[in-house]
């Protein structure tokens, strides 16, 4: 087992209180026609069919993974909270009403060629425009992350896994990168009793998952409609010695 | 060869300006972080992969699926039974896994609830589950104006006059506080888009919460009510004339004489008869319909069992009250 291929250890700067090393995952094995000789060494090495898309990870040494093993989405956990990363749409090069929100000007009323325009750049004191001042130009196509969303469902036949937030960024069928939340708040859960697979997943013949696991607030399409029978509506009372306003006769 | 059925009817989204002004934008570009449709598929089903090698569960040989030549009159009338089941026409939306996992969720929902087959223009009774009313139940009846969305998000929206206030309410169809979805009245209507009641007077949009349901036979086709609508003067909310909408009486004015002013509308397109690729994205491919027959097919054979349709079909054929096909407007 070559360690070069599994922990480059050349940027010390990036290291804390140690060795950290470098885990380069791919995805998408693909034919090796379409890639040059150079492309195709990394692969050799490792023993594994070329991917199409290399990314890498920093992990430590007690998470390190012989290469060839394949990832799956029972690497997560139902109830735990995820980062995600990916670069958004691209919309091209878009005026100042789309991609700033701006409001333009009127359509009629006289108005000579000011339909879809800013207005002023700067004021007369300097005689220059002001720094920093919004205007057309590319919009989209940005690496943007998410922190601290939660999987809500798994499914293990297809590895899918289902994921709440307002919206994952970036168009269908796009690479999205997915690791475990660095927010404080989600990694006090991850103890020593309750953690997920570490280093990975590894599949067993006898311990097989089911198809499809949920969370435990989440309603399934397999239950019952939902009755509110035991929902207390909480009364409201007045406050004493409240201050009322009276009419003055 | 790919065989072209007939064209698919219009599901409208909300906020149709806005969506499709994006996906124009979205369609012209060019995305390199992305793959291709070709090659996710190919990856899938290749040996090369890692998941067929450790697998959590196994996977099992799927069936083929049943080549058919001809299609009968029940298989192509799914899509408008089922209108909820049918692909986005944008294909750049799409993925396979997730409409096949969404349909085995929108199918497991209902066999819990039974959904009737209903069209814009009918009159249907819901009730919803809610924890604040009087009895924890919330029940409302009203003409089914719209149906957007694909999928699980599928939605329609009734509309009623309520103490002469005009209440148009939006219910997702595979929400689980949903008790029961009721078809009081089953008819068709000459729009898909029924919103233009609100600039009419409101006879048209009263409907009484005690109607008795009106029952067909099972084996007449679905009556369509030509009524014609009149509207109120203007303003309107929206451009009605400049839409072409059948079901309703335009004001006597000299401007509709003019064809110049008809043909300066935005609807008004002759060229999209000669659109191929138009044609093209409106129609369901062969396999899609295969798929989605086969699962609707596999869970109207569970249901036949379970509810005992037979016995109910049975009591209907022994009424006598045939209803006329030209129904005149409820006030």
């Amino acid at each position: 087992m070559n360690e070069r291929n599994n922990i480059y250890n050349n940027n010390t700067k990036r290291t804390k209180n140690g060795m950290l090393g470098m885990a380069i995952v791919g995805a998408i094995s693909s034919d090796p026609r379409n890639y040059t000789s150079q492309y195709l060494d990394i692969f050799r090495n490792a023993g594994v069919s070329p991917k199409r898309k290399l990314t890498k990870f920093m992990i430590s040494q007690n998470a390190v993974v012989q290469p060839g093993t394949p990832l799956h989405a029972a690497h997560f956990r139902v109830g735990d909270y995820v980062d995600i990363g990916s670069h958004t749409i691209g919309f091209g090069f878009q005026g100042v009403m789309k991609r700033w929100g701006f409001k333009g000007g009127p359509r009629s009323h006289g108005s000579t060629k000011f339909h879809r325009k800013r207005g002023s750049i700067g004021s007369g004191r300097d005689r220059r425009p002001i720094k920093g001042m919004k205007m057309a130009g590319r919009m989209g196509c940005k690496w943007r992350q998410l922190m601290g969303l939660k999987i809500w469902r798994i499914n293990n036949k297809y590895n899918i896994l289902y994921i709440q937030g307002p919206v994952i960024p970036g168009p269908t069928h796009s690479y999205v990168r997915i690791n475990d939340s660095c927010l404080p708040k989600n990694r006090e859960q991850i103890t020593q009793e309750s953690h997920p697979p570490f280093p990975t997943y590894y599949p067993d013949e006898k311990e097989k998952l089911p198809e499809e696991i949920f969370d435990k607030g989440l309603h399934q399409f397999n239950d019952s409609t939902i009755k509110f029978e035991n929902f207390e509506v909480k009364k409201i009372t007045k406050r004493e010695g409240a201050k009322i306003a009276k009419i003055k006769n | 060869m790919i065989k072209i059925y007939e064209k698919l009817p219009n599901l409208l989204r909300r906020n149709t300006n806005s969506i499709k002004q994006t996906v124009e934008l979205v369609l012209s570009r060019n995305y390199t972080n992305t793959v291709p449709d070709k090659i996710l598929e190919k990856a899938r089903r290749s040996r090369l992969g890692a998941a067929v090698k450790g697998p959590a569960v196994q996977i099992e040989n799927e069936p083929k699926l049943e080549q058919a030549n001809k299609y009968t009159e029940a298989e192509r009338d799914y899509k408008y039974i089922y209108p909820d089941f049918l692909p986005n026409p944008v294909y750049y939306f799409r993925d396979k896994i997730r409409e096949r996992l969404e349909r085995n969720d929108m199918l497991n929902r209902r066999k819990q609830i039974t959904i009737p087959e209903f069209y814009v223009g009918s009159i249907l009774a819901v009730t919803v589950s809610d924890p604040y009313a009087p009895g924890k139940t919330n029940r409302f009846v009203g003409i089914c104006i719209r149906r957007d969305d694909y999928g699980l998000r599928h939605s329609f929206t009734l509309r009623n006059v309520v103490d002469g206030l005009g209440v148009e309410i939006l219910y997702d169809m595979y929400n689980p506080t949903i008790q029961t979805i009721e078809v009081l009245k089953l008819e068709k209507r000459l729009d898909d888009n029924l919103s233009y009641l609100q600039d009419c007077p409101p006879e048209y949009s009263t409907i009484p919460f005690d109607l008795q349901p009106v029952k067909l036979l099972p084996g007449m086709k679905v009556p369509v009510n030509t009524t014609k609508v009149p509207l109120k003067k203007k303003p309107w909310r929206h451009a009605w004339d400049r839409k072409s909408l059948r079901g309703v009486i335009l004001p006597e004015i000299k401007r509709y004489e003019h064809e110049e002013y008809m043909q300066s509308t935005s609807e008004f397109k002759p060229y999209q008869k000669w659109d191929l690729m138009k044609n093209y994205r409106e129609t369901i491919h062969d396999d899609d319909h295969r798929e989605i027959i086969q699962d609707i097919k596999k869970f109207e054979s569970e249901i036949t069992d379970k509810r005992e349709v037979i016995t109910a079909a049975k009591k209907l054929v022994r009424t006598r009250n045939i209803p006329s096909e030209n129904s005149t407007p409820n006030k």
